[in-house]
């Protein structure tokens, strides 16, 4: 395997940009590591490896024009490129070809990036790991025994083994986040608002976005600057001294009890915070049961509306999962939904006031490493009325939230880290994530058996 | 059925048995679920009625106005 499938954005567009690595040398060499790693981890669903190479060579044509210029990247299947089909990963839309690129599609082709193709996904962003759907499910490449976890599963997949630098994803209750963390990568859902949805096949109207998966918090940061027209790359040295930190102990270690693996992990990288010159207190946000039920039931509620004509007419061409959980939302009334609206806002105005005494907020992103294919909880229905998500909160209220790898369970699945911003707060949020990343030895890591 | 009974169901007060469960699904336009998606739903919506319960408690009429309708200021 070419050392290229390895090379982050950052790297590989300085080398483009120095005439030492060509778009069609990086594109070529990944296509290539893409079809051979394809058959173990199913991560995509559509390479497309004429438009990568013609867009590659159109890259090379010219002097570089930015920090993606040249540089490969990958798109969860829900998110439309024109001329190249978009199934999210559904036999609802098995031949669905979109005319137009979603905009974050087209502002990545305009910034010279080289799209490589399509990513599996839990089906149409709910539904998953599934076996009954027309392509297979992702594979975690730190044990293909374990999931990915999703929605965004063959996006986080493919980053961590090495098939390319860079991704977009989506997360609605957690969708980049989860896979992130447990494929040990950097996954952001974005301030809500800040990304536009334009050409997304939605999930739910109200609660999330596309966001950046990327191996290290650098080249997440340019990602999130091509797609949203931010400038958080320009601060990301800004370091962590100052900055005042609370920590969401319940979120881990209190009404919610996370792994001691887990808690080990969240406290080493408390430890670093600290020596880096961050001040730590207690934060006492809205209770994870009430902020998580908020949030279910809007998902739930929008993600029956927005199928429910296919439910009543022919609901199996779904597969099971992503049946079962749109059609749940049926049974919930109006009032349910109009509660967890308003509900939705104090719950919101509590969290902002958090801010106003810290810069960020700091939790796990998970309870655990990566489960089993063949757990139990990976095949159910409806695992989440066991327990709250820790991912959910903040697509309720709409903070950015980033997943950082910080470390590793006993099996060697990795951990994360979640760090929550306030509204617009990408900046700070990630040159504090750079800083910690330096500092805890798993940037880049490599799963074992994908080296 | 009495109505009040649908409303006692909703309401999460008393839970909804298999058949109960089916009728209602009909009744909603979902008769094109198969048994076996019913059953699962029906588990679904039982262990929903905790996290149900928690955003129907809990707020008062002064907590936070809905938003107006369209075309008028807040």
């Amino acid at each position: 395997m070419s050392d290229l499938g390895w090379l982050g954005a950052a790297e590989g567009a300085r080398r483009i940009a120095a005439g030492r690595l060509t778009a069609q040398a990086w594109t070529e060499a990944l296509l290539a590591r893409c079809a051979a790693l394809q058959p173990g981890l199913a991560a995509w669903i559509t390479l497309d490896a004429a438009g990568a190479m013609a867009a590659a060579r159109s890259a090379d044509a010219v002097a570089s024009i930015g920090p993606l210029h040249g540089v490969p990247f990958g798109l969860k299947d829900c998110i439309d490129a024109a001329g190249l089909r978009g199934t999210g990963h559904s036999r609802l839309h098995l031949h669905r070809v979109p005319g137009a690129d979603a905009l974050v599609t087209a502002r990545l082709r305009a910034a010279g990036a080289v799209l490589l193709g399509k990513q599996a996904m839990y089906e149409l962003s709910y539904g998953g790991p599934s076996f009954d759907l027309p392509f297979p499910p992702a594979r975690n490449p730190w044990d293909p025994d374990r999931i990915p976890g999703g929605s965004s599963s063959g996006s986080a997949a493919a980053v961590a083994s090495g098939q390319g630098p860079l991704t977009v994803g989506t997360d609605a209750g957690g969708s980049v986040r989860q896979p992130a963390a447990y494929c040990g990568v950097v996954g952001l859902k974005p301030t809500l608002g800040l990304v536009p949805k334009t050409g997304v096949l939605p999930m739910t109207f109200t609660m999330g976005e596309p966001g950046p998966v990327a191996r290290n918090v650098e080249d997440c940061a340019l990602l999130l600057d091509a797609i949203a027209g931010t400038a958080t790359t320009a601060t990301l040295g800004a370091g962590v001294a100052g900055a005042r930190i609370g920590v969401l102990r319940s979120f881990f270690a209190g009404e919610v009890v996370a792994k001691p693996e887990v808690v080990a992990a969240v406290e080493r990288c408390l430890s670093i915070l600290a020596a880096l010159g961050a001040s730590l207190t207690e934060a006492m946000p809205p209770l994870p049961h009430e902020l998580d039920a908020c949030g279910r039931v809007i998902l739930l509620a929008e993600a029956f509306a927005n199928h429910e004509a296919q439910l009543r007419v022919d609901p199996s061409l779904y597969g099971k999962l992503a049946r079962h959980r749109f059609a749940l939302g049926a049974f919930l009334s109006a009032a349910d939904l109009l509660q967890a609206q308003r509900k939705r806002e104090v719950l919101a105005v509590r969290m902002d006031a958090l801010f106003e005494s810290h810069d960020l907020l700091v939790c796990a992103v998970e309870v655990s490493g990566a489960p089993r294919f063949d757990d139990t909880v990976s095949g159910e229905s409806f695992p989440f009325v066991a327990q709250p998500s820790l991912r959910i909160p903040f697509n309720l209220t709409g903070h950015p939230a980033l997943a950082l790898p910080c470390g590793f369970d006993p099996q060697g699945m990795p951990l994360s880290l979640q760090l929550v911003g306030r509204r617009g707060g990408e900046a700070r949020m990630l040159a504090v994530a750079a800083a910690l990343e330096s500092k805890l030895g798993v940037r880049d890591a490599r799963p074992p058996r994908f080296t | 059925m009495p109505a009040t009974r649908w409303w006692r169901w909703w309401s999460g007060f008393e839970a909804v048995t298999l058949a109960e469960f089916t009728a209602w699904a009909t009744r909603l336009g979902l008769g094109a679920l198969t048994a076996e998606d019913l059953a699962d739903l029906h588990r679904g919506w039982l262990g929903l009625q905790p996290q149900l319960d928690r955003v129907r408690e809990g707020l008062t009429p002064a907590d936070r106005l809905p938003p107006p309708p369209l075309g008028l200021a807040r």
